[in-house]
């Protein structure tokens, strides 16, 4: 074997499974038929419009569009005719104006005859801004006319979580697709199926997929990385541990379910010696607020035996801690606040 | 080598002393060649360093010990010469975004396309040598200090080098960084060591050192040590060195008013005067005070942080405590938000005195 | 020295305080006029003892002159206004002169006659000055800006503002080179290297704009007969000199070419000028020149390779005398640098990266210009008072000259919006004068100042009812002259911070209740925030409103008791406190070993917050004695440990003496005293005590650390080459540590030849000579190397 060959494999073990197993072309995608339908009819009549694919993370954005243009032009034709930028890449005024507007005039490369047997091979560039939400205003409005300058052999593809952060001239300029959060049995079924690619032991006793799935919130990818993190730590073990719901979870950094009856409890206890004492321990173990935030409101809010005026009030402590933590406010402070807050409702 | 912190800081994984879950893991993962990101978090004197280090001698050798800060120059987009320090080893280097200012986005950038693309270059010669291990370690400390832009920077290039580097980000807490980042690293959490961790191996040392006790039960006297420290590892080290350095023979039940630091007392006593003497003089008073507070380099959301809980001590009544706890995550909200610290020390103060004349 | 012909200098720097300095100047003017201490070097006690009865005395004075003898009157009151503190030189000299013993000792008659010597003839020169200024006719420079026109000239025309302490230091430091530049005679050797110069070569004067740092620095040298070079941003500092360059490459080296040329701004006898007097660089703005990097290079390497040949120059004394002219082909320097700056501490540009000037700082001596401020302190002693007051006389002369018709309550209101920057007050003064031509208190009104705003802000016109009041400031605020105060945020703050500083006040004399502070905290929160948020802010003049609408009164008292004495300062105080910790905690940090810093998680909150607090106890442990012999065993390892941290930490322990006070200190350098050391009234212990306890200890503790530190170097090049074959080589490696005075060390050789010739082979013999303080054994030989180890292999 060579050093190449040794090396292209170290470089495949090292690749992330999200890249490893990005569908390959439309049809993989999962759980977005809507917009996978309507791509598939273009890919069929070659005409695409500008579009704007928006969404939570983790529901297949960026594969799609990926997917997309390697079924357009295939492997060799891409590397002419597809531009990817991300917010790891410069991406202020001046590149608008220069690297994005260069490769929007060139004059489309010719594809080769192999190519056009195999491919559509339309005749237009796609430039992917992935990410888009994180480019700076100045940015976005001097793409404007770019795009409607260039619209003739260049096609933009915007990707965003959030479309309420593109400048409204950009957004109708572009027809959008939601892109929602994958069902259930989609996301169990990839999951299942990288388990099996990969080999994994799971722990037989709980649905550790299900679990995964849980705790990434239908976020795939998230899904897939945890599965992996998980998978290398029981993987670098002396004796092969299986994956369980608790690796999944430590992983994760999603805080243990005990814990968060423990923090119920001491709240109901109204005693706020025991509550700040006990909020000193959670920080001390170094859990992340924010998480327990958002487990403990699982937790109340879906009790049925609150009743809704007192989940109201939990609700609104609730916002205001996470809003609080979001402006960069100490965490401790903040979980004793909320912790105290609550036991004043409940 | 000369204090304790230095002299007594583990080495490789097995002498760490507590944590051993986290220790086994970290050992495994080291052990399997493969590296995934890690971010790893945890509160402060808790020994997150202190296992990074460990780890990388586990699987580097001692040479990761070998450190050299380098300056580095960077030019900025608006030509401006940019100036930071990065501590290196061969196989690592170190960075803290806060010396970059608002740059950090671009200097990350750089900087990590930089190493990997010589590491690239050099991989022959690598691959030759008894390592096996083709990437080199980065790590990021005070990740969470890093804006938005930069993780948001970091997110990509954590998967497009992911064959030649491995990030290793260092935080108090996660909450503040950015989800994608979050997804893609191996989270490692590090809980404070407990009572019981700090107290052994404060016994451990003072065995070791020869200190003198003057009774035999101990045990009190390191929980005393531990818990003014917080369970920072780090502080009770300290704390303890200097009351040996104060006391030739040290009695457990007397002299440990010397590890409470000056400025502690300071807003204990400011507590108290807010309790007892709620007027609009000592409301100047606390004023002067805090604005020597702040001029020695006291955070001052530590500052309101230390009152909180010095008020909440001394103050019996549990509706004022849920009101205090109240104005202090307000406060502390603004401490976060604004720059006028002063503005708002005093008005928490104000306000908690208005709140407990209410309740009396 | 050629040059020393023309001056005159008698001066006993030992004690200045007390000892009279007379600098007669010939200048080309040809007047002489001689000062004494008193004039320079007012003791500041003697002026604080009566201020009050003084500054009365003088006011009557003044409105008398006025009306009666306006003319006669003239010169006396010119020179009561350059110099600041008017005391003496009134016509009431004579009764000074009676007053000077009342100060408790007996003073003998030759001072006491001495002293009224001085006093005519002080008197005497301010007429000749006067009648100089006389002369000079006002009409010709009319269309100057005034603040060139005023520049002054004289030491005497100086505005001190409260620096008087700093232009002694400034005076202190020249004072000191005149025995290198002018061959004087050595006085103060304590304070001064070998050759009789101050220990740091560089001075740096920083302070805000427009107080007379520069304008000082001139007029010192100036006295002290010294040609000014200057460099500054302005005179192609930045710009490359080409005509050092000449014919290479001008953009090659740019640091050499500025080397070459700071080399010879410092040792060209000023060839431009027509005197032959000495240069004395003076780098103005340093901090803001564009190359400032290159420059403080250059100054470092300048007092680096100086230090080198001081060395050298002093190795050499003890064998031969060495000639002055050898001096000057070294790099010695032999002439004063001065360097000015705004700004030592942060980076006001925004640059990141290292400041330039934290590599200045450590070469250099540096003096610290305050604006003028007055206040109490917290203690409640009174300060400032006199710096103000020679602000506003020099205004008021200024005023007289140009015939303003300006009252002092108008010039007090002008400083107090200028912020106690001189120059900006001058230019305020023409400026405004110039547009209304009358220049009364219309000018005032034109532009309201944040500081009448805050007035404003406090006070409910009797005649309005309150709405209606409020309706005309919201109106004010909106379109009316407030607009440009609340418009303009840097100066909006001010009138915030000006107001914060005085609610408590006001809440304090009405109902003394925390409701409204209360209240008041969340509009503050409000304003913090929409300011912090760099939108434009026009709802922060909401909060003006507000202040008013819960502060003010109808007649607000402006001067009476205050609840904080210094409220004015305090935030400005603390800001600069803060900046100089935050550097002293980068400097010790960037002196950590690699190791240390990460064991101890190097940021800077922890720093501050936990690790000097504890390192500072640490360092200071009650030793039993100064001896090491008595010493307990756990005492003893005390002292090893503090020596090792002292050499990983590269800390290094300093003899300071306190130039006004007299009083030497213990310390450690770099000093982080200022960062662990509280005042107030919450302390445990008051900080006097902990200065006093920490001296005590470490009176006992210096001596043994230093002596352990130079065992452990000892001991380590021993060990370096334990098997040295030379036996001189090795012997005299010994005895370096016995004493290291070079006096001794010829004895010392001669003591070594006749141990080598006479006793071999006797073990202890050798050991005991490099025995010190009966400190025992290093290490290297408590092996008990012999005479046979050394030679027999």
């Amino acid at each position: 074997m060579t050093t190449t060959d040794q090396y292209e494999e170290e470089r495949l073990h090292h690749t992330p499974w999200v890249e490893k197993y990005r569908p390959k072309n439309l049809d993989d995608v999962a759980s977005q038929e809507h917009a996978v339908a309507i791509l598939k009819r273009t890919l069929a009549t070659a005409n695409l419009p500008h579009m704007l694919f928006y969404g939570p993370p983790g529901t297949g954005k960026t594969s799609t569009i990926l997917a997309l243009s390697k079924q357009l032009f295939g492997p060799n034709l891409s590397k002419s005719r597809v531009l990817e930028l991300n917010a790891s890449d410069e991406r202020g005024i001046n590149i608008v104006r220069s690297k994005i507007k260069n490769f929007a005039r060139l004059t489309i490369s010719n594809p080769t005859p192999e190519d056009l047997a195999n491919y559509p091979c339309p005749p237009y560039k796609i430039i992917i801004l992935d990410e888009a939400d994180s480019m700076t205003n100045d940015a976005q409005s001097a793409l404007r006319r770019t795009m409607e300058t260039y619209s003739g052999m260049t096609r933009f593809c915007l990707i965003c979580n959030y479309i309420t952060r593109i400048i409204d001239p950009l957004a109708s300029r572009c027809s959008k697709f939601r892109f929602k959060l994958l069902n259930n049995d989609d996301g169990l079924n990839r999951l299942k199926y990288i388990a099996e690619q990969e080999d994994l032991t799971l722990d037989q006793e709980e649905p550790v997929l299900q679990q995964v799935l849980d705790i990434s919130g239908g976020d795939l990818r998230k899904a897939i990385t945890y599965l992996q993190s998980a998978s290398k730590l029981s993987n670098s073990y002396d004796e092969h541990q299986e994956i369980s719901g608790k690796l999944i979870r430590e992983t994760a950094g999603v805080l243990y379910e005990e814990i968060i009856d423990e923090l119920v409890n001491v709240i109901k206890g109204k005693n706020h010696t025991q509550i700040s004492n006990y909020v000193n321990e959670i920080i001390l173990q170094g859990w992340s607020i924010q998480q327990l935030i958002s487990q403990l409101h699982d937790k109340l809010i879906l009790d049925d035996s609150i009743d809704s005026l007192t989940k109201n009030q939990i609700a609104i402590n609730l916002f205001e801690t996470d809003k609080r933590l979001n402006n960069g406010s100490d965490e401790h402070i903040q979980l004793l606040n909320l912790s105290l807050q609550i036991s004043k409702v409940m | 080598m000369s204090l304790w912190v230095d002299k007594y800081r583990p080495k490789t994984l097995d002498q760490l002393l507590y944590h051993d879950s986290i220790t086994q893991s970290l050992k495994a993962l080291s052990k399997s060649g493969d590296f995934p990101h890690l971010l790893i978090y945890g509160p402060s004197g808790a020994g997150k360093k202190t296992r990074i280090y460990c780890t990388l001698n586990e699987i580097f050798g001692s040479s990761v010990e070998k450190l050299k800060i380098d300056v580095k120059t960077f030019v900025t987009s608006s030509n401006r010469k940019l100036e930071f320090n990065v501590l290196s080893s061969p196989y690592h280097l170190e960075i803290t975004p806060s010396d970059m200012g608002n740059n950090d986005r671009v200097v990350i950038q750089d900087l990590l396309k930089d190493i990997a693309s010589t590491e690239q270059v050099d991989f022959n010669n690598q691959s030759s040598s008894k390592t096996k291990h083709r990437f080199k370690i980065v790590i990021i400390n005070e990740a969470d200090s890093l804006s938005r832009d930069a993780q948001a920077a970091l997110r990509r290039t954590m998967e497009k080098y992911s064959s030649n580097i491995r990030l290793i980000l260092v935080c108090n807490s996660i909450s503040n960084i950015i989800a994608p980042i979050k997804s893609r690293t191996l989270l490692v959490r590090i809980p404070s060591p407990s009572i019981t961790d700090i107290n052994s191996i404060l016994s451990n040392i003072s065995v070791k050192e020869g200190i003198k006790f003057s009774s035999n039960d101990l045990e009190p006297f390191y929980t005393k040590v531990s818990t003014a420290s917080n369970r920072n590892l780090r502080r009770a080290l300290l704390s303890f060195e200097t009351l040996t350095m104060q006391n030739e023979t040290i009695k457990p039940e007397t002299n440990l008013s010397i590890i409470n630091l000056d400025w502690e007392v300071i807003i204990k006593n400011i507590a108290n005067n807010i309790k007892t003497a709620r007027n609009v003089a000592t409301l100047a008073k606390i004023r002067t005070v805090f604005y020597e507070l702040l001029s020695h380099c006291i955070p001052a959301r530590i500052i309101l942080k230390t009152l909180l809980f010095n008020l909440i001590e001394i103050i019996p009544d549990v509706r004022v405590v849920q009101e205090l706890v109240n104005l202090a995550s307000v406060f502390d909200e603004r401490l976060s938000l604004g720059q006028k610290s002063i503005f708002h020390l005093e008005g928490f103060v104000a306000k908690s005195m208005v709140t407990i004349d209410q309740y009396n | 020295m050629a040059t020393v012909d023309e001056f005159t200098m008698e001066v006993d720097s030992i004690n200045l305080s007390e000892s009279t300095l007379f600098t007669q100047e010939r200048n080309d003017n040809d007047y002489d006029f001689q000062m004494t201490d008193s004039l320079l070097f007012a003791e500041p006690e003697k002026v604080q003892e009566q201020p009050g009865v003084i500054e009365e005395k003088e006011e009557d004075d003044e409105e008398e002159d006025d009306i009666l003898t306006s003319h006669i009157s003239q010169p006396f009151k010119e020179v009561k206004l350059f110099n600041g503190r008017t005391v003496k030189l009134k016509p009431k000299t004579k009764s000074a002169t009676v007053q000077a013993p009342v100060q408790g000792s007996y003073m003998d008659m030759d001072t006491l006659f001495s002293k009224a010597n001085l006093h005519n003839t002080i008197k005497e020169n301010n007429r000749k000055l006067a009648e100089m200024e006389e002369h000079t006719p006002v009409a010709s420079t009319s269309s100057q800006i005034w603040t060139e026109k005023y520049r002054p000239t004289k030491f005497l025309q100086l505005c001190s503002a409260g620096n008087d302490k700093q232009y002694r230091l400034v005076l202190h430091w020249l004072k000191k080179w005149s025995s290198v530049v002018f061959g004087e005679q050595v006085h103060d050797s304590d304070h001064s290297d070998g050759l009789g110069r101050p220990h740091r070569k560089i001075l740096l004067i920083h302070g805000p704009p427009g107080i007379g740092k520069t304008a000082v620095v001139h007029i010192l040298a100036k006295q002290m007969g010294y040609a000014i070079q200057e460099l500054n941003a302005a005179n192609s500092m930045d710009i490359l000199p080409q005509s050092a360059a000449n014919g290479s490459n001008p953009y090659a080296n740019a640091a050499s070419a500025l080397k070459l040329k700071i080399l010879n701004a410092l040792t060209s006898n000023s060839l431009t000028s027509t005197t032959s007097k000495p240069s004395c660089l003076v780098i103005d703005e340093i901090d803001s020149l564009a190359n400032a990097n290159d420059v403080v290079k250059v100054l470092n390497d300048l007092v680096a390779s100086d230090q080198k040949a001081l060395n050298k120059k002093l190795k050499k004394a003890s064998t031969e005398e060495t000639s002055k002219k050898s001096k000057k082909k070294d790099v010695l320097l032999s002439r004063p640098i001065i360097c000015i700056a705004n700004e030592i501490y942060s980076n006001q540009n925004g640059k990141f990266g290292p400041n330039p000037m934290d590599k200045l700082r450590p070469i250099a001596e540096i003096v610290p210009f305050r604006k003028p401020q007055s206040g109490k302190t917290t203690t409640g002693q009174k300060f400032g008072g006199n710096a103000m007051k020679s602000v506003k006389d020099h205004l008021m002369w200024i005023n007289e000259r140009e015939k303003l018709g300006l009252d002092s309550r108008a010039i007090g209101d002008i400083v107090d919006t200028c912020d106690g920057d001189i120059r900006a007050c001058i230019n305020y003064i023409q400026f405004n004068a110039k547009k209304t031509g009358t220049a009364n208190d219309s000018s005032m009104d034109k532009q309201i100042s944040w500081y009448s705003m805050v007035d404003e802000l406090f006070r409910r016109e009797p005649q309005l009812k309150k709405d209606e009041n409020f309706m005309f400031l919201l109106d004010k605020f909106m379109n009316g002259t407030g607009k440009s105060v609340v418009s303009n945020s840097s100066s909006f703050d001010r009138v915030i911070m000006g107001s914060f500083n005085r609610y408590l006040d006001t809440v304090h004399l009405q109902d003394d209740s925390l409701i409204r502070p209360s209240e008041f905290s969340d509009w503050l929160g409000f304003y913090d925030q929409i300011s912090s948020s760099n939108k434009d802010n026009q709802y922060s003049g909401l909060v003006g409103l507000k202040i008013w609408s819960l502060f003010s009164q109808m007649n607000p008292q402006k001067n009476g008791a205050k609840l904080i004495p210094n409220a004015r300062n305090l935030d400005f105080d603390s800001f600069e406190a803060l900046k100089q910790n935050k550097a002293t905690v980068k400097r010790i940090t960037d002196k950590l070993p690699l190791q240390t810093q990460l064991s101890l998680g190097v940021n800077g909150d922890s720093m501050a917050g936990y690790f000097l607090p504890y390192m500072s106890k640490l360092l200071a442990p009650s030793l039993s004695s100064k001896i090491k012999s008595t010493l307990s065993e756990t005492e003893q390892g005390w002292v090893r440990k503090i020596a090792s941290i002292v050499k990983d930490f590269n800390l290094s322990l300093l003899n300071v003496k306190d130039i006004e006070t007299g009083v030497v200190s213990l310390q450690i350098s770099p000093n982080w005293d200022s960062l662990t050391l509280y005042e107030n009234e919450f302390t445990l212990l008051p900080s006097a005590t902990i200065v006093k306890q920490t001296q005590i200890r470490r009176q006992n503790l210096f001596p043994l650390i230093s002596a352990e530190l130079e065992r452990h170097e000892i001991s380590r090049k021993s060990q370096k080459r334990p098997n040295e074959t030379e036996p001189e080589e090795s012997a005299k490696k010994r005895f370096r540590g016995g004493n290291s005075v070079d006096f001794f060390k010829g004895k010392y050789q001669d003591m070594n030849t006749q141990i080598k010739s006479e006793t071999p082979d006797d073990d202890f013999q050798p050991a005991r000579i490099w025995v010190k303080y009966h400190e025992g054994f290093s290490n290297a030989v408590r092996k008990n190397i012999g005479w046979k180890d050394i030679w027999l292999p």
